[in-house]
């Protein structure tokens, strides 16, 4: 069960190697995005788009707010 | 739809996955880095002073007030130890009989978001006659501040 997180820990996840990936589409995450963040829209995301993804290391995924 | 994604890899065998609940717009919020050329207009942080001075309320009103003066400043924020905005402090508009800079200060001051767009913001302290405006965090935690010619 993905587990919810806050910025804080956010922070501390990304500092010990957690990979951050953006959810949201193309032109959102071009604008603006984490840094190191990796581009995964949720409409493509499947088995396959998903092996750009370190399976060795916590994946934090995020869009643009909770709703 | 960061939930969705999140129970999708995790059913691709990825483990641990975290969802990040807050989302970009938390981690603007907070005035944090961000990569990519940006919305295109300027956001509040890009105006904003970071060194205004602070104190804490438990702090001798008339000590404070001189250091602000010496600063050359006309605000002081009163900050919690978590660095929490508890009021603001203008030492050209105390109440004579205020003793102690508890009892001076003015308590919740607006505030505006990191990420909200600085001509905007500009634009209500204009409309509203403030001359300044506190940036701070989701949590209350100061960033700086906005300040427009009175």
């Amino acid at each position: 069960m993905p587990t919810s997180s806050t910025r804080d820990q956010v922070l501390e996840l990304v500092g010990s190697g957690a990979q951050l990936v953006e959810v949201l589409p193309e032109h959102e995450f071009e604008e603006e995005h984490l840094p190191g963040a990796i581009h995964l829209p949720l409409r493509r995301l499947d088995a396959v788009t998903a092996e750009v993804l370190d399976r060795g290391r916590p994946v934090v995924v995020y869009c643009w707010d909770a709703l | 739809m960061s939930p969705r994604a999140a129970w999708r890899l995790e059913s691709f065998g990825f483990e641990p996955v975290y969802d990040y609940t807050g989302g970009k717009v938390d981690w603007l919020a907070a005035g944090l880095p961000t990569e990519g050329p940006g919305p295109g207009s300027m956001r509040a942080t890009l105006g904003m002073d970071r060194d205004v001075p602070t104190c804490a309320p438990s702090e001798a009103l008339g000590p404070v007030v001189e250091r602000v003066r010496a600063a050359g400043w006309d605000v002081c924020v009163v900050l919690n130890p978590a660095g929490v905005v508890l009021g603001r402090l203008r030492p050209d508009r105390l109440d004579e009989a205020a003793t102690s800079l508890a009892g001076a200060m003015e308590p919740g001051p607006a505030t505006v978001r990191a990420h909200e767009d600085l001509g905007e913001a500009l634009g209500r302290m204009e409309k509203r006659g403030v001359t300044s405006l506190l940036v701070t965090t989701p949590e209350g935690r100061l960033l700086g501040v906005l300040r427009r010619p009175g």
